[in-house]
């Protein structure tokens, strides 16, 4: 009998569940058809009738204001202004910002990809405009896809400041500086310089075991990466550096559509030793005193530790390039409250244009280049145009990325 | 008449049935409860499970279609998961290394967390005081802590860097890399040290659980045996063993669980020989944007912990646990260790300062260090702690004593951990109740089983869920049941408390498992009704297990990141997020100083309540 009433206040339980998952499902189905299909070229200002409501107050597609009039009109919106960013160094771009904008706050949070492409989602799906300017990469090509042609994010690019960009940067983000995935090796142990130049000597036996990178399965941007190497112009590249290498045409296996999935197949076959984090590949190749040191993959900005860490180590300008750049991007999320000061943080953060870089600065440091091309890299940097860069389409990187992941993972 | 009379007697006995079934107010606290739980805990749960069933905007690459399929219902990630070339490596592979894990870690860490707790709870060792406050240590130390501190005994030459101190040693004596490498490999990394490492972790699960059993043990009934003349073996298998063993068992599910879901450890150690489990597949899959194939390895894992509570339920069955609370006394004779003893005390001893205060000191020193990694006199630096600001080192950003944001932090981890150590118990104690009375019954199984959920939910999916949810005003049939919370303290409040209900509770039941029914019975005999019960005799008797089941859920607030950082606003930082930032930064030592002030917190909380407060977590969580 009693057990009777339980089931029967179980069951009640279940369909007063299912009634307001319902109500839950109509929800999310209803979004896709609130956010306006964006046109193929975001920058391109659409027709005025079709813009949205907020498209109009806030003026996005307005390029032309002048740092003054922005900051005036930041001052009326509210005078502040949060960045969400994936870089710790956002708290000293925050400190100059409000230095060089006496009365305007700016609050940085600094968090990592995942979490701030969930929570940057998940605000604005509910309606919670947190963030105005958001600072992430765009490594496979999502942001754009999804983000910017989705209708959640915009590209926000003032004619005089990106007239100092090389356009090919410019057709799907708004980039604010470049790092790459070098491989690295140890110059006390090599001190006539690297042992391996072109990238297919690492498929060679005696690396076998010691070269140290990340899974790219563990994440966006080794995923990424690794899907550089499979599409548009790079396998090509690739077949012919093996050419040059060992004087024979590349011949591919049966599950490899191009050179690009053979040198991965064969990558792998070596046994690469994964890591938690770059830094420790960083820490593993660049430690002084080892006999016979592993070489690694990672990333370019773990230059700027090495003279603090005491690592002995550089990096390699392999043949035929070192992969795909990742390039850091700023967008401004749709329906923020603070659209002038978000353009204002976003003029500041690009250099701006009247010769005061403190936006810039912190950016600018060993192991990341400027887009611009009246910025200066720092001290020691290898000039970027030196550097062998397979071309980045994030059209390309976005269809094949799961692909290439697969592929990965069936290799064990 | 008379048939008429049956009638009217039935149907006046299901009334009075009913009338006593709504009136009661224990039975309207269990649906509430339960309505509650389902609200709370099942709805994300649906909510997860649906995401899997619907195809993302990302995967249209993959099965073709246009921006009008999206959201659309499909099969794509469980047969993907299930049923594709992939199968064997997204799936059956990394669950056999989670089952291993799982199962080595359970094993191992009752074994040792038991015969522990026999010994500071039955055994005449000496230092006991000593001993029983050094045995939770590892409870309150980040496992990442120790992984690091099993690489730098045994790491190999072949991952560069610094080799390990084993290593060093055998280079010393002369031998060569390649035998190193055959002997230290096996040991440094994988299976083997990832069990050893999550064991030193987790047998505080076993300690506490099995050594609160043993504590209500009365003495009386192994003598009993011994005059009856049987062995002291025989002892330990017919009557002891018995007695702890629902305790074992539930330390086999928070063990077993926990070893399948932790994921900080198994990367690190795991990686370098791509050891690969379930947890990891998962945070790869969740970090490359493959929400729906994570949330599908989540809901896994889910049905893999429900079983092993379910199997713990029909072990158990509706055995009663052992009131101590009650009207009788009872007493506890420790049992001599004779010749043992002293060398007992010094393995013991050996093994705290090998397994425990190693990996503190460790940190300590490192937090000390200016560079990372040169032991010499002149890089020992307080920087990292109090220093005002050098642009040569970490950026030029200041030691955290010196940091403005620091104090912030503190202010704020220390508020949340409070406001929702307080809230947590409470609702634990609660359900604690519901599950100890209901024991065997039907209701009392679903509350245990659905309290269990959250335990493995991935926190940023649960945190994400919960951003979504409570972002918006909550309705039922278009009344507005509770306003939009986003952005607010009663929202982060929430999400802690619900996400560490798991320990609460379990802290709840054995806290209400062992005040016996009589006492509550003789109340009711003398008429007292069920609030006056509960403020009266329920409460007070509990009032040190309130204590302890705060500790547990403080503990392990003060150490949360992932689900904090979603829902707190860029103005709320908290200590782990403070330590994150330093990491980000590049500052593993800053990072090292946050994580000493946290981990003295707790230690000093936990102290406090153990001496003034009569809290032991030992007795919070039998059951």
């Amino acid at each position: 009998m009693f057990k009777h009433k339980n089931w029967l206040a179980a069951l009640m339980a279940v369909v007063m569940l299912l009634s307001l998952t319902a109500c839950g499902g109509k929800k999310t189905e209803e979004k896709p058809a609130e956010t306006p299909a964006q046109s193929e070229q975001p920058a391109e200002t659409p027709a005025e009738s079709n813009l949205t409501e907020w498209e109009q107050k806030s003026g996005i597609y307005n390029t032309d204001e002048t740092d003054e009039e922005l900051y005036q009109r930041a001052l009326e919106e509210g005078a502040t202004v949060t960045l969400y960013s994936i870089s710790s160094r956002c708290t000293k771009v925050a400190d100059a910002f409000m230095a060089k904008y006496p009365g305007l706050e700016c609050v940085p949070f600094d968090i990592s990809t995942n979490e701030l492409l969930e929570k940057v989602t998940r605000e604005y799906d509910a309606g919670q405009h947190v963030a105005d300017v958001v600072h992430i990469k765009d490594q496979d090509g999502s942001m754009y896809i999804e983000y910017v042609q989705g209708g959640k994010f915009y590209n926000f690019q003032p004619a005089d400041i990106f007239s100092h960009i090389d356009p090919e940067y410019t057709a799907t983000a708004t980039p604010l500086y470049i790092e790459l995935t070098q491989l690295f090796y140890n110059t006390e142990a090599y001190p006539d310089g690297s042992p391996i130049t072109n990238i297919w000597q690492l498929t060679e036996p005696q690396w076998k075991g010691k070269i140290m990178m990340q899974n790219p399965l563990d994440n966006l941007s080794w995923g990424s990466w690794i899907t550089g190497f499979c599409v548009g112009e790079e396998p090509d590249r690739l077949a012919e550096a093996y050419k040059n290498l060992y004087g024979e045409e590349l011949k591919l296996s049966d599950d490899c559509e191009n050179a690009g999935y053979e040198f991965l197949k064969r990558l792998h076959a070596n046994e690469p030793i994964f890591t938690a984090s770059s830094d420790e590949i960083a820490e593993s190749v660049g430690t002084p005193g080892q006999k016979d040191p592993p070489v690694g993959f990672c990333a370019s900005s773990k230059l700027r530790k090495a003279e603090e860490n005491g690592w002995v180590f550089a990096p390699v300008n392999l043949e035929p390039d070192t992969g795909i750049p990742a390039v850091n991007t700023l967008y401004i999320v749709e329906g923020c409250e603070h659209p002038a000061a978000a353009k204002l943080l976003v003029r500041f953060m690009m250099g701006g244009v009247d010769g005061d870089t403190s936006g810039y600065k912190p950016f600018n440091t060993l192991g990341g280049w400027p887009v611009r091309d009246d910025i200066t890299p720092a001290d020691g940097s290898t000039p970027y145009s030196e550097i062998n860069v397979a071309p980045f389409d994030a059209n390309e990187i976005y269809v094949n990325y799961n692909i290439v992941r697969d592929f990965w993972q069936k290799l064990g | 008449m008379k048939q008429h009379e049956q009638n009217y007697s039935r149907s006046r006995r299901l009334k009075n049935q009913i009338k006593a079934v709504v009136t009661n107010p224990y039975n309207v606290i269990v649906l509430i409860a339960i309505i509650l739980l389902a609200y709370l805990i099942v709805l994300p749960l649906l909510d997860m499970l649906a995401t899997t069933f619907q195809l993302s905007q990302r995967d249209l690459r993959a099965t073709g279609g246009t921006m009008e399929d999206v959201g659309k219902f499909t099969f794509y990630y469980w047969q993907r998961l299930l049923a594709s070339d992939l199968s064997w490596n997204l799936l059956v592979k990394p669950l056999l290394n989670s089952l291993t894990i799982g199962f080595g870690v359970s094993v191992c860490a009752i074994a040792l967390g038991s015969c522990l707790a026999w010994l500071m709870v039955r055994s005449d060792l000496p230092f006991k005081p000593f001993f029983s406050l050094a045995v939770i240590i590892p409870y309150m130390i980040p496992s990442w802590v120790k992984s690091q501190a099993w690489l730098s005994m045994f790491k190999t030459p072949r991952v560069g860097g610094a080799p390990g101190f084993v290593a060093s040693m055998m280079m010393n004596a002369g031998i060569s890399n390649e035998v190193i490498e055959r002997i230290l490999s096996p040991i440094a990394y994988g299976r083997i040290a990832i069990i050893i490492v999550l064991t030193l972790h987790y047998y505080a699960y076993t300690y506490l659980l099995v050594s609160a059993a043993l504590n209500s043990i009365n003495s009386e009934l192994e003598e009993m045996g011994e005059i009856q003349g049987a062995s002291k073996t025989l002892i330990l298998r017919k009557i002891t063993l018995p007695l702890v063993l629902p305790a074992m068992l539930s330390a086999v599910i928070l063990t077993f669980s926990k070893a399948i879901g932790t994921f900080g450890t198994i990367n690190y150690l795991g990686a370098p020989v791509s050891f690969r489990t379930l947890s990891s597949e998962l945070y790869s899959n969740s970090k490359s944007q493959n929400t729906q194939t994570a949330f599908a390895m989540a809901i896994l894992m889910i049905c893999i912990a429900s079983l092993s509570v379910f199997i713990n339920q029909k072990l158990i069955g509706t055995r009663k646990s052992y009131a101590t609370v009650g009207g009788k006394g009872g007493r506890s004779t420790p049992i001599g260790l004779a010749g043992w003893k002293p060398i007992i005390t010094v393995i013991l001893f050996i093994f705290f300062i090998v397994g425990i205060i190693m990996p503190v000191v460790i940190l300590i020193i490192e937090s000390c260090m200016l560079k990372e990694g040169t032991y010499s006199l002149s890089n020992f630096t307080l920087y990292y702690w109090i220093g005002e600001g050098d642009p040569n080192i970490m950026e030029g950003v200041p030691g955290i004593f010196k940091n403005g944001n620091f104090k912030l932090s503190l202010w704020n981890s220390l508020k949340l951990t409070f406001v929702n150590g307080v809230f947590g118990t409470i609702f634990g104690q609660m359900l604690g109740y519901i599950c100890a009375k209901g024991r065997g019954k039907f209701h009392g199984r679903l509350v245990e089983q659905l309290v269990f959920i959250p335990y493995l939910i991935p926190s940023v999916a649960f945190g994400g869920i919960y951003l979504s949810m409570f972002s918006k005003p909550q309705s039922l049939f278009g009344v507005e049941l509770i306003p939009a919370l986003y952005g607010t303290f009663a929202l982060l409040t929430l999400t802690s408390v619900v996400k560490h209900l798991p320990f609460a509770s379990r802290a709840g039941t054995s806290n209400m498992l062992q005040i016996s029914g009589e006492l509550e019975e003789a109340a009711t005999i003398e008429g007292a009704g069920f609030f006056k019960r509960f403020v009266k005799i329920v409460f007070p008797l509990s009032k040190g297990g309130f204590i302890s089941g705060f500790m547990l859920i403080f503990v392990s607030i003060m150490k949360e990141l992932d689900l904090i950082i979603l829902i707190m606003t860029p103005k709320t930082s908290t200590l782990p997020y403070l330590a994150f930032q330093y990491q980000n930064q590049n500052c593993p030592q800053a990072s090292n100083c946050v994580a000493i002030v946290m981990f003295s917190i707790v230690f000093l909380v936990y102290a406090l309540a153990n001496i003034f407060g009569d809290a032991d977590l030992a007795k919070s969580m039998a059951g």
